[in-house]
């Protein structure tokens, strides 16, 4: 058995599917077989289009994109987890979990494809953040949605996607603090992928991430980020606990990056490929296949069938990104301010000739 | 002035329930300057509160209640201590509006004590508002006599974008005597809060009374100075500089601020655009030195004095 | 049905400007469908293997293994089927902006009326004339440097201008009062020199300064200047021109007149002439003269004792050429004649030497044969 991501050991993560696909925990978790099958289809949906978005940058359809290949259990799985009314911050590798709550993939891709920052996707429409850069600063907002929550007494919650790296900068704590001080109902959701870019986990923080939640004043979770079951059980778990009042939940999330950091960067320079072939030994979608088709809920025939589904799905998205032109230049005027002062106006009508 | 802003917190809580106030020590002891005295008693924790040290979680929960639908009214309780919120400040305050094409709007008003005049210790002195104004997005403004405090305060809070509002510490304790109003000029208006023909001096915040000292000063010999309150540092009232100008012919400006880069530069490049032909003499700018806020005892050699005025006014006057 | 699609080299990293064909995964002809694995190209960064944008036929490869093609260059044609008609950008780039911004405006200046411009402000203040009392003709009214110069100079009262180069003008005489200055006087029967000079069709003047230099050749000493108590000699000759104007007193200067034939001599002086009129003579046609000559004969001067110009040690006057009875071969004869008042300084020279070196001009203006040896 190849050996497990290095910044896998330590304390022993909550687990349904261990890696060989063998359970080691209650399947059950709440999802019917239709559930459990739309949960396999997304992964499969995200990987699929996921390699896509790498083509059309390679093609020159896209800028710079960052891959998540590896990481669909812990977006999905997650993502599933949460309610119509809860709000999710993500950061710029979240398209599997964007997939889940229903943002459009042509508009999510609009980010990457340089048309718009953000994604033109209604944020309050599909309860789903703008792609944020500067990371940690989401981690915040998430925060502030939730105390915005609590005050109006509302059964929701908020989901704030983050990676290893994030957790060293200021603003990881500034939100733990404040999440913990208010009993903010929010969940910390932290996909440990093992690299900020050419940066290992144990060069990033010495101690294991979900232990610290336990110095701001609420409970942390670490769970396999690659089980996509246990995934969700966590997170819904995590849910249920901000809908009741009970404040903030960190959950680490095990998983590991596959790919590069993005189209611009290059792996092999700093890591070798047998860690990466190993990590294709603890693949989230090759577990999760593997156990539905011996739970008897998928079968090969389902599986081609979904296939070709995806393959045409795909093709319509990237027909989509493709066909997608580039903003009206007076976009960069219109939303910089509700109430624009006349020296933009001013500036507006120069580059408009008008 | 502190009267003034607290009646105003006051006004707005009253007038919108979405509204919220909360930063470090504003709630339970009203504010280290007592801006935000007797507002958590009259509105209780749930909208009046008081935060961990933390003024980028602070900036940053603005941004996440304002997706929330909520106004929040943020203190950072020093103008240095606004630093760690630059980041929030400059990437989503400003920015979300224009990222989400107007969906998500940040109707979100943080105010600081701002400049300095107060013997204070290293940090509490700063003049941060080039960084502010120069971030597109944010609205500045910068009161100097309680009325104005007063309404542009509310003003800022019911904008749908984004306010700094920078009080000028030294002025917090001045009385004067002043009508709490919302009747007035909006944010984006300068005021002549002294009429003459002589030459203009361009000036907002602290140094607005000492303008008028050094007006008062020259009128004694006869040299009758305009002094203009810009009270709107983003946008800037480019009008009412560029009629001062074209009606006195002549231009100082005055800031506490570091002179490279200071609103200074700006208002002299307006005038340069908007009024060059009527200029009489060169654009002085009489400015905090390009060195960091020096200590109380030698403050006062740092600040615009209103010899250094004076002589700026005299010397525009005689080209 | 068929179209041809041309995939350009994209930027595969963050501002990349080429790549490098490592190896071609399709050859010419070949059907590949979308996202087959077509080339790898080798980066600044990275060696990347780029996937088929297209489903179809290979028509051309771009560029042999080795070769750099920059971002933008054309790497592979496809025939692709056209079944929908596409509107999208055939280059497959994403396009940064939409408008033909080259075209765009520039930073537009905002137009304002407006009184004067601070130069013309402070120009009107140094002519003492009053803004407030002129009429601006430039654009939006605006008073310009010529209103505030035109108005300065149309017959108002003597403005402080006139006052002041009068002021010049004395504080220079007073300064070359100061030189021992002494004046020699000779006749000059200029019979020959009307017929020359008619015929080249030029004035007198032009040959009299020709004549002057090839005499300065001779007398070296004439082009000499006194100066930190010695004399200095100058090669070169710069021949000021005394001229009077509306402005007053003139001096413009021919340069290295030595080295000019009469013809150009005469065109230069047409010009300064002319610019001394307009009133635009630079500062460099006005300094640098190392001997002067004064044409005093076209206000009917005889003869006169002309003031050195600064900078010479000997300055001609040339009075009015008129008739004149002169004795030729015994006989009073009528000869249209001229008298030439030549003033010296006499720290550089001597009576004696400025009486040769006369004596010879003179024999140069008097002899048709001399007179044709002038370079013309």
């Amino acid at each position: 058995m190849a050996s497990e991501p290095h910044h896998w050991r330590g304390t022993e993560p909550r687990r349904v599917l261990a890696p060989d696909g063998s359970l080691v925990g209650d399947p059950d978790v709440g999802l019917g077989p239709d559930d459990l099958r739309a949960m396999l289809r997304f992964m499969l949906l995200a990987r699929r289009l996921d390699r896509e978005c790498i083509a059309l940058q390679r093609q020159g359809e896209l800028t710079v994109y960052p891959g998540f290949e590896g990481q669909e259990a812990a977006q999905v799985g997650s993502a599933m987890a949460l309610g119509p009314d809860d709000f999710v911050f993500p950061t710029f590798r979240e398209l599997a979990a964007a997939l889940v709550r229903g943002v459009d993939p042509v508009q999510y891709l609009a980010y990457h494809r340089g048309t718009w920052h953000g994604g033109p996707y209604d944020p309050r429409a599909t309860r789903f953040g703008p792609i944020c850069i500067p990371v940690a600063t989401q981690i915040v907002h998430g925060v502030g949605y939730a105390m915005g929550l609590a005050l109006d007494g509302v059964r929701a919650c908020s989901l704030a996607y983050f990676g290893d790296g994030s957790t060293s900068e200021g603003d990881f704590h500034e939100a733990a603090n404040l999440a913990g001080v208010f009993g903010a109902p929010t969940v910390l959701f932290c996909q440990n992928n093992g690299w900020a870019i050419s940066v290992p986990t144990a060069r990033q923080t010495a101690g294991e991430i979900w232990k610290r939640a336990e110095g701001y004043g609420f409970p942390g979770i670490r769970v396999d980020g690659n089980d996509v079951l246990a995934v969700y059980r966590e997170t819904r778990e995590a849910a249920a606990r901000a809908y009741a009042g009970e404040g903030p939940t960190l959950i680490e999330a095990l998983t590991y990056r596959v790919g590069a950091h993005s189209t611009a960067d290059d792996p092999g320079r700093y890591r070798g490929e047998d860690e990466v072939s190993d990590a294709r030994g603890f693949d989230p979608i090759a577990r999760f296949r593997s156990w539905l088709l011996a739970a008897g809920h998928i079968d090969d025939d389902l599986l081609a069938g979904w296939e070709a589904e995806i393959e045409e799905q795909v093709l319509t998205i990237r027909e989509g990104v493709i066909a997608q032109p580039p903003p009206p230049v007076e976009w960069m005027f219109d939303w910089t301010y509700a109430d624009p002062p006349s020296a933009l106006a001013v500036q507006r009508s120069e580059v408009l000739g008008g | 002035m502190v009267a003034a802003l607290n009646a105003a917190l006051r006004d707005a809580l009253a007038d919108d329930d979405r509204v919220l106030v909360f930063g470090e020590d504003v709630g339970r002891s009203g504010g280290v300057f007592r801006v935000t005295d007797g507002l958590q008693v009259e509105f209780g924790d749930r909208r009046v509160f008081d935060t961990p040290i933390s003024e980028s979680g602070i900036a940053g929960a603005a941004v996440g209640l304002a997706f929330a639908g909520w106004r929040s009214v943020v203190e950072m309780q020093f103008d240095a201590f606004s630093y760690p919120a630059l980041e929030q400040i400059v990437d989503h305050v400003a920015k979300m509006r224009e990222r989400t094409r107007g969906r998500v709007d940040m109707p979100i008003t943080i105010r600081m004590p701002a400049f300095g005049g107060i013997k204070g210790k290293e940090h509490h002195g700063e003049s941060p508002e080039t960084f502010y104004v120069h971030t597109a997005g944010l609205k500045v403004v910068a009161p100097s006599n309680p009325g104005d405090a007063y309404r542009l305060l509310r003003l800022a809070i019911a904008d749908p974008d984004p306010v700094i509002v920078l009080e000028p510490k030294a002025r917090y304790w001045a009385k004067a005597e002043a009508t709490l109003t919302l009747e007035g000029p909006g944010i984006g208006i300068a005021a002549t809060v002294r009429e003459g023909d002589a030459a203009t001096i361009f000036t907002y915040g602290a140094m607005v009374a000492r303008c008028l000292d050094a007006a008062e000063a020259l009128a004694g010999d006869g040299v009758f100075a305009r002094v203009v309150d810009l009270r709107t540092l983003s946008p800037l009232d480019t009008e009412t500089i560029a009629r001062c100008v074209r009606e006195t012919g002549r231009a100082v400006v005055v800031h506490e601020a570091p002179k490279t880069l200071g609103l200074g530069a700006e208002v002299t490049a307006c005038i340069v655009e908007e009024a060059f032909d009527f200029l009489e003499a060169p654009v002085r700018r009489v400015t905090g030195y390009d060195v960091p806020y020096p200590p109380a005892t030698i403050e006062h050699r740092y600040l615009p004095s209103v010899r250094r005025i004076t002589a700026a006014v005299r010397d525009v006057v005689a080209y | 049905m068929s179209a041809e699609r041309l995939f350009s080299m994209p930027d595969l990293g963050e501002g990349l400007e080429e790549g490098e064909i490592v190896e071609w995964l399709v050859a010419e002809g070949d059907t590949v469908a979308l996202n087959q694995p077509l080339v790898e190209v080798e980066t600044a960064k990275a060696t990347v293997e780029v996937p088929s944008p297209y489903a179809g036929v290979v028509i051309s490869l771009h560029g042999p293994v080795g070769s750099t093609i920059a971002v933008g260059g054309a790497l592979a044609t496809f025939a692709v089927a056209d079944e929908v008609a596409e509107d999208g950008d055939s280059s497959g780039q994403p396009q940064p902006g939409a408008d033909a911004d080259s075209a765009a405006t520039p930073d537009q200046h905002p137009s304002r009326g407006g009184r004067t411009t601070p130069p013309v402000r402070k120009l009107a203040k140094e002519l003492g004339v009053d803004l407030a009392s002129v009429v601006g003709s430039g654009a939006d009214g605006r008073i310009t440097a010529e209103d505030v110069e035109a108005a300065r100079g149309s017959g108002a009262p003597a403005t402080s201008a006139d006052a002041a180069s009068r002021k010049v003008i004395a504080t220079n005489l007073e300064r070359q009062a100061a030189i021992p200055q002494v004046t020699t006087f000779r006749t000059v029967d200029c019979s020959a020199l009307q017929v020359f000079r008619k015929e080249l069709g030029v004035s007198p003047l032009p040959v009299v300064v020709a004549a002057l230099c090839r005499t300065i050749a001779m007398h070296p000493s004439l082009n000499a200047l006194w100066g930190d108590g010695q004399v200095t000699e100058r090669d070169r000759v710069h021949v000021g021109l005394a001229t009077d104007t509306e402005r007053g007193l003139v001096v413009p200067v021919v340069r290295d007149a030595h080295s000019l034939g009469i013809a150009d001599i005469a065109a230069e002086v047409a010009r300064l002439a002319e610019a001394a009129r307009a009133g635009s003579l630079s500062p460099a046609d006005l300094t640098g003269a190392t001997v002067a000559v004064s044409n005093t004969g076209s206000y009917g001067s005889e003869a006169g004792t002309p003031i050195l110009s600064p900078g010479t040690s000997v300055t001609l006057a040339v009075g009015v050429i008129e008739a004149r009875a002169l004795i030729a071969d015994g006989a009073v004869v009528a000869r249209p004649a001229c008298t030439l008042s030549c003033t010296f300084d006499h720290r550089v020279l001597d009576g004696a030497v400025v009486g040769r070196a006369l004596g010879d001009l003179v024999e140069v203006l008097t002899s048709a044969d001399r007179l044709g040896d002038l370079r013309r």
